[in-house]
C-alpha cells in the first residue's frame, strides 16, 4: 500500500478521526469519476462519494492493510454508486420531472439521419450510448462500465458486485445488446466513418 | 430490419453473440477456437466485425466524466465529519483503552457532542430549575444559580431543541431515502440514532420543566422511532421497510420540519425584540 495511505489508515484506526480527511482528499476525485460513470449523474455521483467514504470509515478495521486502499475504495464505490443509481431511478419514477442539470441519462436522442459529418456522428453515438446506458439497471450498467471502460475482468467485477461470474456475464451481455440496438440506426454511417476493425 | 445488429448465430451453432462478446473482451474460455472459426467463416467474421465496431464506437464516444467540483474533497469532508463521530461505538468512547482506541485529543466527536451538549444544557437548566424552586417563596429574581436569566434559559433550550429536531430530521430523511435493498442503511445509522435518543430524553425533560407542552409531545412521539432505529445494528430485511412506513404514517418528518421552522422564527423574533429593547434603553 502507498505509505501515505498506510500511515493515514493507521492513524484513523488509532482513533484520529481527522486523519480520515487525508484519505478523502487523496481518493475523492477517483471515486467521483467512477461513481459518475456508474450513475451517469453528477449529484448521484457526489452522493455516492459521501456514501463510499462513510462505509469505508465504518469498515476500515476490516481492511487488509497489505492491499491497496484505492482498490478497496473502488469496490465500495461501485456498490455505493449502484445504490445511488437505484435511488435516483426510484425518485425519478416517483415524480414526473425534467432532466436535471449535469444528468447524462435522459438526454434527447436525435434522429438517426441528423447529419453525415463525423463530428455529428460522434455526438450521436455518444448520446445513443448514454441513453442506452441510462436504460440499463444500475447493476447492469456497473458491470458494463467496469468491463468496457475500466477494463476490469469478469472475475474482479463479480467479486466487487458480489455476484457469480455467470450473472456478471449476463449483465454485460444484456448491456451490449441494448447498446447495439441503440447504435443500430447509425451502423451504416458508423461503418464508413470510424473504420474500426476487429483486433 | 436492415439496421438491426445481428444478434445470434443460427448458421453457426455454438458461437453466438455472447461468445463473441467474451472474445472481444479477452474473456473467452477458448480464444484459439474462436479465432479459428473467425478465420474459417466469413459470415461469423462479419458479425464479429460489426460487434467490435459498435463496442469501439461506444469507446470512442466514451461517456465523458466531468471534472468534479474543485472543492469536492472539502465538501465531502464537511458533510462527513459529523457523521463519522456517530460511527464510533459507545464502548469505544467510554472505554477507549478496552478497544485499543485513543481518541483525537478530546475523545468526543461532533456527533457524540449531540448528547453531551444536551447533557450540559440540561445540567445548566436543572440547576436553574432547582434554584428557581428554592426561591419561589421569595421575590423572584431574574437570574438563577446557573447565571442565566429565565429568558436566556428558554432561548437556549429552544435553540438546542431546534438543532436536535434538525438532526432527527436528517436521520429520518436518510432512512426514508434508503433503497429497500440497502440492508446496511439502518445498521449504519444506529449509533447516530442512539445519540439522538439520549439527547431526545434530556431535551424532553428540559422542555417539560419549561412548560413547553407541544415540544414535549413531539419528542414523545419521536422517541420510539429513534429507539427502533438505534436498535437496528442487526436489522432484518423488513425492518427498513417498516421504519419507512412508520415515518410516513406518522408524518413525523413534516412535524419535525414545521416545529423546527417555528422555533427558528420564535428565536428570530425573540432576538429582534431583545435588540429593540436594548436600543431603546441606550
Amino acid at each position: 500500500m502507498d505509505p501515505r495511505d498506510l500511515q493515514l489508515v493507521r492513524q484513523v484506526l488509532a482513533g484520529d478521526t481527522d486523519a480520515f480527511e487525508g484519505i478523502v482528499a487523496a481518493h475523492s476525485r477517483a471515486v467521483y469519476g467512477l461513481a459518475y460513470r456508474v450513475t451517469g449523474n453528477a449529484q448521484a455521483a457526489e452522493d455516492a462519494v459521501q456514501e463510499t467514504f462513510l462505509r469505508a470509515f465504518r469498515f476500515l478495521s476490516s481492511f487488509d492493510q497489505r492491499a491497496e486502499l484505492g482498490t478497496w475504495l473502488h469496490r465500495i464505490a461501485v456498490n455505493a454508486a449502484i445504490d445511488q443509481g437505484r435511488r435516483t431511478r426510484r425518485e425519478r419514477a416517483a415524480r414526473v420531472d425534467l432532466p436535471e442539470e449535469g444528468d447524462l441519462s435522459l438526454q434527447e436522442v436525435p434522429a438517426p439521419d441528423a447529419g453525415p459529418e463525423r463530428q455529428t456522428l460522434a455526438a450521436e453515438i455518444r448520446q445513443r450510448t448514454e441513453a442506452a446506458l441510462a436504460d440499463l439497471s444500475p447493476s447492469e450498467r456497473a458491470a458494463f462500465v467496469l468491463r468496457h471502460y475500466e477494463g476490469r475482468s469478469i472475475a474482479e467485477i463479480s467479486s466487487t458486485l458480489g455476484k457469480r461470474d455467470n450473472a456478471t456475464k449476463q449483465s454485460i451481455f444484456r448491456a451490449v445488446r441494448k447498446l447495439r440496438i441503440a447504435l443500430a440506426p447509425l451502423a451504416p454511417m458508423n461503418q464508413e466513418s470510424l473504420h474500426e476493425e476487429p483486433a | 430490419m436492415k439496421n438491426r445488429p445481428e444478434m445470434s448465430s443460427d448458421a453457426l451453432p455454438g458461437i453466438g453473440e455472447d461468445e463473441l462478446i467474451l472474445h472481444y473482451y479477452g474473456e473467452s474460455a477458448d480464444p484459439g477456437a474462436i479465432d479459428k472459426a473467425l478465420a474459417a467463416d466469413a459470415a461469423l467474421a462479419r458479425r464479429y466485425a460489426a460487434l467490435a465496431r459498435d463496442l469501439a464506437a461506444a469507446t470512442v464516444a466514451t461517456v465523458d466524466t466531468p471534472e468534479p467540483p474543485a472543492d469536492l474533497a472539502a465538501r465531502v469532508w464537511r458533510e462527513l465529519r459529523p457523521r463519522l463521530a456517530a460511527k464510533r461505538s459507545w464502548r469505544d468512547r467510554l472505554f477507549p483503552a478496552l478497544s485499543g482506541g485513543v481518541d483525537n485529543g478530546t475523545g468526543w466527536g461532533p456527533r457524540w457532542t449531540v448528547a453531551t451538549a444536551a447533557l450540559a444544557l440540561v445540567a445548566a437548566l436543572g440547576i436553574g430549575y432547582l434554584a428557581g424552586r428554592r426561591e419561589a417563596s421569595s421575590p423572584a429574581p431574574e437570574t438563577v444559580a446557573s447565571g442565566l436569566s429565565a429568558g436566556a434559559r428558554e432561548r437556549l433550550l429552544l435553540a438546542s431543541v431546534e438543532s436536535h429536531l434538525a438532526g432527527s430530521e436528517r436521520l429520518l430523511t436518510r432512512v426514508t431515502n434508503a433503497a429497500p435493498t440497502d440492508a446496511t442503511a439502518l445498521a449504519e445509522e444506529s449509533a447516530w440514532a442512539e445519540a439522538l435518543v439520549q439527547s431526545n430524553r434530556l431535551y424532553r425533560r428540559a422542555a417539560e420543566r419549561s412548560g413547553q407542552r407541544r415540544i414535549v409531545a413531539l419528542l414523545d412521539e419521536l422517541e420510539p422511532l429513534l429507539l427502533e432505529l438505534a436498535h437496528s445494528e442487526a436489522a432484518a430485511p423488513d425492518d427498513l421497510a417498516n421504519a419507512q412506513r412508520r415515518i410516513e404514517n406518522t408524518d413525523l418528518l413534516f412535524k419535525l420540519r414545521v416545529t423546527g421552522e417555528r422555533l427558528q422564527r420564535d428565536a428570530g423574533a425573540s432576538r429582534s425584540t431583545k435588540q429593540n429593547a436594548t436600543r431603546s434603553l441606550s
